[in-house]
This record gives C-alpha cells, structure tokens and sequence, in this order.
C-alpha cells in the first residue's frame, strides 16, 4: 500500500492488491498518507497456501479490479 | 508548564482518568500513571528538550515524534525522570532506516523492540542485569520497554488490528528491556563492541521475536555451550525464519565463567555460531515443510543464520546460577538491522 501511495504521489498511476484480512490496515496506511479514499483490489486471504488453480483465479480477479481502478478516470473520459 | 501543547483532561481522579484512557485506545491494557503537566515537565527537564523538540521521524508514516509524545507516554509508562535520556536514544536508534520501524511494527511476524543496555546510566537509575533479566523486576527495566511500546500505539499507531498486523506477538511487547551484567563479565560489552567509546552509555536495539530459553549443565566445554545456542538457532531457523540476520545471545554467569575459563573472548563465540549455525534446504522436511525443499535452489541449497560473525549479539545477563541461556531471534532476516545509539545525557 505505501508503495502504491508513493507511486501516486510522484505522479505515477498505481493501485495496491490487498488481501481481505489486511484491508483495516490498508484504510490505516491511506489515512495516514493523507488519502484516505484511495481505492485498492481486495482478494480473499491467503496466498502462501493456495492451490495454483486457486491463486491462478485470484491472478484474475486481482488484475480485473486493477485494470478498472487504473482505468477509472480514462472510462468517464471516454464517456 | 504554558509549552505543552498537548490537549488537557479534567478528570476526577486516577480511576476516571484510566477509565478514558482505556477507552480512546490509548494504553496497553494496563493501568497508566496520569500524566499530569508537573510530571511531563519534570520528563523534559531531565531530558534538556523543549516539548516541540523533534526527535525523530518515521519515515514511512511521516510521523514526527516530539519531546512532549515521549515525555506523556514515558509518564504513563512508569518511567521516572531520569530514564528519558534511555528512552530518547531507544527512539533514535529505531528511527534509523536500517531499523525498518515500519515494517517490523506491522508486520505479522510480531516482532518487538529489544533493547540492551550498556555504560554508566545502568547503575545510576537501577536497570537489572542478572536476577529474572528478561522478566519483571526493575522499575526502570520495565518502564523503559513500555514507554516505548506506548509510544508506538499513541504517536505511530502501532494499534493490534490496524498498523500492528501481529498473528500472535510476544509477551516482549509490552516491555523488552534489559541491561548487560558489565561488572561481573570478563568480555567487551556489546556497545563497546559497536563502536562506542568505553564510559559512553547506549542501547542497542533489535527487532526481536520472543526469547527461546536454552540449558546445558553437563560441559565444560566452550564448545559445546556455544553448540546449545547454535542448534536452537538452526532450529528456530526452520520453523521460524531461514533468513540471516542478527541474533542476540544471553550467557548467563555460570556459562560465562566456563566459556571464559578456557580463554573464549565474545569474538569466538560469534565465530562458533557463525560457522554452526547453518542449515540445508532439504532440512526443512524434518519440520513439515517439505513443498518448499525442492524450490530455490535445490534441496542442496545452505543458508547461514548469520551474515558475519559481528550479527550475533552477545550478552552477559542473567542470574548467578544455572546453565540457562536464550536466543532473541531477528523478525525478519536482516530486513531490520540492530541499531546502536549513545545515550546523551543534559
């Protein structure tokens, strides 16, 4: 998430990929880095110990939440 | 008095006032002592700073931590006057980026502030080095970890659930403060060993998991002794963490006299350790994590606990009987390093 927010604040776009346990702190990290709306992609807990079918399917869905929140601003554009 | 900057509760007495600050998050669990003005200016003159004095930063969360934070929860903490130049040095040292105070505080890995002790100051404001070292005793011992915990909850928002992910901590958490037993150990204590002049005072502070107590009564043998620690660190090297970094040592009195007896300095023990205490991936089946043998490198592959001899901490503490000793192991490999900060005093 500081990574994320850092990137953000020299002007790249970035997002973060959360597990859903961490999204408390993920809220506490915008906060304290003064943006405490910034969206992120959540994915459900946990990494380490799943299938690869299964984190294959969370691969997805993280890069499917990524690509709309990177492309939030360009879709309204466009539209 | 009129520099505090601080908001002021007027509260009926020592049960309302930890009623609130129990409430709002603001302490451990355990009752707190009020930090009224008189005490948190009684807190800065001893430390010579004024309240809006910065101590440091923390970098990630861009937080400044200021005299009057310290002074407030070092006051709340127990901690008389004269532990604040300890206290101020604790911070300093955490705040170095080699520390990584950020990540080994949100970490799951749970780790806390272990901080040692060395020169002077010990003996001038009661830090314990021998009886019970690691566990209740000493005001000072007890105080001086809290405070620093307490800071990190109330100005770094180090809160369990929130910016401390921990899956489980340690009992370290609370408070993890010793003194090394300078007086009564033939070797160079730890700060001389990094760099500080003799006569100085200063801490070392690690990120340190929860001490793993170790016992060998049957050797005289500098090397078998050393072996005890080394195999509990190979161990905690496989079901813990493969990765090196530093790992503090504390030999006891009884050991000591053994080790120093056949003319073992600090400097051969770490160069025991750091030759013994390695592994091979393949031995990480013995402890149920056989999916990961075959990965990295191969099952072939060796991992050593410490980079260089100078990672292993070695600290005379402890009581004057028994052959028991302990490792603190590193949160994380050598993503956070172990600081040593001289401890300036007004």
């Amino acid at each position: 998430m500081h990574d994320a927010l850092t990137a953000e604040k020299a002007g790249v776009a970035a997002t973060a990929i959360i597990t859903d346990r961490f999204v408390p702190t993920a809220k506490a990290m915008a906060t304290v880095q003064g943006m405490s709306d910034y969206p992120f992609a959540v994915i459900p807990h946990p990494i380490a110990s799943n299938s690869e079918q299964t984190l294959h399917e969370k691969a997805v869905d993280a890069v499917q939440q990524c690509v709309a929140i990177l492309l939030q601003g360009e879709t309204q554009a466009d539209a | 008095m009129t520099q505090l900057r601080s908001p002021i509760y007027d509260l009926a007495d020592i049960v309302a006032v930890n009623d609130m600050y129990h409430r709002r998050g603001w302490t451990d669990g355990l009752p707190i002592l009020p930090p009224t003005e008189e005490l948190v200016q009684d807190c800065l003159d001893a430390a010579g700073l004024a309240p809006s004095a910065v101590i440091s930063v923390e970098s990630v969360r861009q937080r400044p931590i200021t005299a009057e934070k310290v002074a407030i929860n070092a006051v709340m903490a127990g901690c008389l006057p004269a532990y604040m130049p300890v206290v101020i040095a604790v911070i300093k040292a955490m705040c170095q980026p080699e520390f990584n105070l950020h990540g080994s505080t949100a970490s799951t890995g749970g780790s806390a502030q272990f901080i040692v002790v060395n020169g002077p100051i010990r003996q001038r404001i009661g830090l314990n080095a021998t009886h019970n070292v690691l566990a209740n005793h000493s005001r000072a011992n007890a105080c001086i970890g809290r405070a620093i915990r307490l800071i990190l909850i109330n100005v770094l928002g180090c809160v369990p659930g929130q910016l401390d992910r921990s899956t489980l901590g340690h009992p370290g958490k609370f408070t993890f403060c010793i003194a090394e037993d300078e007086e009564d150990s033939p070797w160079t204590p730890l700060a001389q060993q990094r760099s500080i002049p003799a006569g100085a005072s200063a801490v070392t502070v690690m990120a340190g998991e929860s001490p793993h107590q170790t016992m060998n009564e049957w050797t005289r043998d500098p090397k078998e002794i050393a072996e005890t620690f080394a195999a509990e660190i190979r161990h905690n090297m496989l079901t813990y963490s493969i990765w090196a970094g530093n790992y503090a040592l504390i030999v006891p009195k009884q050991l000591r006299e053994l080790i120093a007896a056949a003319g073992w300095q600090k400097h051969d023990i770490q160069e025991h350790i750091y030759r013994s205490a390695r592994v091979v991936r393949r031995d990480w089946a013995t402890v149920g994590k056989q999916q990961i043998v075959n990965l990295g490198k191969g099952a072939d592959q060796r991992f050593g606990a410490l980079h260089s001899p100078d990672d292993l901490l070695v600290v005379a503490a402890g009581g004057p009987a028994g052959g028991f000793g302990a490792i603190v192991p590193p949160w994380l490999g050598s993503r956070s390093q172990a600081v040593t900060q001289i401890i300036e005093t007004p």
